[in-house]
């Protein structure tokens, strides 16, 4: 895999959600499918958006199919850097994990975050975002 | 018709590998042909769940969902020459 997106929470919740909300999060996936480029789905944020959405699990077993889609898992390796993400936001002590985990992969990859809520997002400058 | 290829395997995961491949009854590479058959299954089954999500955006505006997705491709490529810089220039 050549390029990529990092999907953060709201992004996969959009994609789980199935309606019309989740429409334009459909398209980018399509679009990323076929230009043949990857999406990451952060491990944390994965299974949070698993949480919140509460989807039909053949909904998540639709996201695991595609050879686009990659789970990345979070090691202890990382914790340090994931950590110093959170230290972008503007209430560092409240970034939950999962965003700064998104983070740490897009900005190692130098990948663009999908997401559905960019200005949730405020303090990551050094992020480029794509609202879906 | 099959075609012969080398491969290399961390030492542990050819042992793992080898042992599933005894437990289901098959040879290591009909192993690993079976798992990259399933893997292609599945993302063709979620591409095309995919297309028939899409036809349904598509269907109310067909010309209107064709213009905003090429819209959407070149602000996504967009996004990602950005990114790429953003990287670059931290480094």
């Amino acid at each position: 895999m050549i390029a990529g997106y990092v999907a953060d929470l709201t992004a996969i919740v959009r994609l789980l959600a199935g309606d019309e909300e989740g429409a334009d999060a459909r398209t980018a996936l399509e679009v990323l499918t076929e230009d043949g480029h990857a999406l990451l789905l952060p491990v944390t944020a994965f299974a949070q958006a698993a949480i919140v959405a509460d989807p039909d699990p053949a909904q998540l077993m639709w996201l695991f199919g595609f050879r686009s889609c990659v789970i990345d898992n979070l090691t202890r390796q990382e914790i340090f850097r994931v950590v110093r993400q959170a230290r972008h936001a503007p209430r560092p002590l409240e970034v939950p994990l999962h965003q700064a985990h998104t983070a740490h992969l897009a900005l190692e990859r130098g990948w663009p975050v999908l997401t559905g809520d960019a200005a949730s997002w405020a303090g990551y400058g050094h992020l480029e975002f794509f609202q879906v | 018709m099959a075609q012969k290829f080398s491969m290399s395997l961390p030492d542990e995961v050819y042992e793992l590998v080898k042992e599933m491949a005894e437990k289901e009854g098959t040879t290591l590479s009909g192993y690993l042909a079976s798992l990259a058959k399933e893997r292609a299954d599945a993302d063709r089954a979620s591409r095309e769940r995919l297309a028939r999500l899409t036809a349904k955006d598509r269907a109310a505006d067909p010309e209107g969902y064709d213009r905003r997705k090429a819209e959407m491709r070149e602000r996504m490529h967009a996004a990602q020459r950005a990114a790429t810089e953003k990287k670059a220039g931290l480094a």
